[in-house]
């Protein structure tokens, strides 16, 4: 039953990543709006399950991707978990739980990327990525976390009774 | 999905390990049908996102007049581009009939020779709409609604009446994936317009802002500077000769560097792209006609930058 809900509204949401997103980038830079979701599911929602939505937008986000099938499976699931032990370890109760979560997350989602990609013989260039790319897009993240974290929060105090089976 | 909590940790693992299985997979090449049929079925709700927010932003920009000015922006855009295209056949005419005199004297003064013209490029373009792009910051990919129906084939050049787009990377039954020239692994044979210097033109890490583009292992010794139009070499056989690619904005020149570099602004607006035409079919250059010679060693294309100063 949870399945029936969650995978159409992850669906969604790589689908607006994918379409709308790039529409309204800011400075050229655009949301990551799957990894925001994901992290504030770690942050306010079931404990425990950030992976497992990683791991679903991951799917359909590389499905629209031109990188390897996967990466992006591979890397939202592993942020979702560290996320989740994360809010069980320290960002619980904590006021600056969703910029801190945010801006770590940004930083492992991307370097995951690239690591990966290095890993299958294309070289990255650590520093201009890291200045020039994941430093901005991490702020960016952080200033946009709140669309999706309050909606989420709200969404979860109203329905957590059906998500939590 | 929702485990209890000590089965998590398992759940996890067994997640993580069909990621990994899937890279894997994608690596050999075996996972093409199942992106395929993926991709396929996501493409309608690709579209159907872009129509509403088509309808959305023209809703939000409701005022008539700010519609009016924006479209003789659009039009007086479209001229602007327009005439720098015509200005860059005047000059390509200007140079070619400069070679062809040349040829022509060569011709008088070996009578002995039979020597024929060759037209250069073969045309057959099929217009696609993007309906898609990559979710990350990381990388420029854009996915038309062409494919494999259509004789969209993996590295296809992608262009537009602005110029050079990218290049097919990715096929299925009716989409493709494009890697585009702003890509930091992207990687075009390019030529300077004026003066025939070659280069390679390679994406920059970082340019979301103004999708710049650095081309590279220019020789010291060729004149190129602000203003220069940079084309496709034609070199390599991937892209046909002579498409535009964008206009120099800066050169990097130091004496001790075996060759210097330049900042290129693409002609094609990336940031507005709606549709793209797909070469199926084009005469690959012979590299033997080229007048200048390239570089000795070609690079590899890599997802490397060239550090700015």
């Amino acid at each position: 039953m949870t399945l029936w809900l969650l995978i159409p509204f992850l669906l969604l949401v790589a689908v607006v990543q994918v379409t709308l997103i790039p529409l309204v980038a800011i400075a050229g830079y655009k949301i990551d709006l799957a990894l925001i979701i994901v992290v504030a599911q770690a942050l306010v929602g079931v404990p425990g399950t950030a992976a497992q939505w990683g791991f679903i937008v991951g799917v359909f986000l590389d499905l629209a991707s031109g990188l390897p099938f996967g990466i992006h499976a591979l890397t939202l699931t592993v942020v979702g978990w560290l996320m989740d032990l994360g809010q069980a370890a320290f960002f619980r109760g904590n006021v600056l739980a969703p910029p801190v979560a945010m801006i770590s997350a940004t930083f492992l989602y991307n370097v995951l990327i690239l690591a990966i990609l290095a890993l299958f013989n294309s070289p990255v260039a650590w520093g201009e990525y890291l200045l020039r790319v994941i430093l901005p897009a991490s702020l960016l993240n952080t200033v946009a976390m709140p669309i999706a974290y309050f909606p989420l929060q709200w969404l979860h105090r109203r329905v957590r009774p059906q998500l939590e089976v | 999905m929702y485990a209890p909590n000590r089965n998590r940790s398992t759940v996890v693992a067994v997640l993580i390990a069909l990621a990994v299985l899937a890279l894997i997979l994608h690596q050999l090449g075996q996972l093409q049908p199942l992106e395929n049929l993926g991709l396929g079925l996501l493409e309608p709700l690709f579209r159907g996102a872009l129509g509403v927010s088509q309808d959305a932003q023209n809703l939000t920009g409701g005022f008539a007049d700010v519609n009016a000015l924006r479209d003789q922006i659009k039009q007086l855009q479209n001229q602007v581009n327009e005439l720098a295209i015509n200005s860059v056949r005047v000059r390509e005419l200007e140079n070619e009939n400069a070679i062809l005199r040349q040829q022509l004297g060569y011709k008088q003064s070996n009578p002995d020779f039979d020597l024929v013209g060759a037209a250069v490029l073969q045309r057959n373009p099929d217009q696609a709409r993007i309906i898609g792009q990559d979710p990350t910051n990381l990388t420029r990919y854009i996915i038309v609604d062409q494919g494999d129906a259509e004789g969209v084939q993996v590295g296809m050049p992608v262009v537009t009446p602005q110029g050079l787009v990218g290049r097919v990377t990715a096929v299925g039954t009716h989409w493709a994936k494009v890697l585009l020239i702003t890509d930091p692994s992207s990687s075009v044979n390019g030529v300077v317009q004026s003066t025939r210097a070659t280069g390679v033109v390679q994406g920059e890490v970082g340019n979301l802002v103004t999708n710049n583009l650095i081309i590279q292992y220019v020789p010291q010794g060729e004149a190129i500077k602000v203003g220069d139009l940079i084309l496709t070499s034609g070199i390599g056989g991937n892209f046909p000769k002579r498409l535009v690619i964008g206009e120099v904005t800066e050169v990097r020149k130091h004496d001790i560097d075996l060759f210097q570099e330049a900042t290129i602004r693409p002609t094609v607006d990336f940031t507005r792209l709606e549709f793209v035409l797909i070469l199926k079919k084009f005469t690959p250059s012979d590299i033997t006609q080229e007048p200048t010679p390239t570089p000795t060693r070609a690079p590899t294309p890599t997802r490397v930058p060239t550090p700015t100063q």
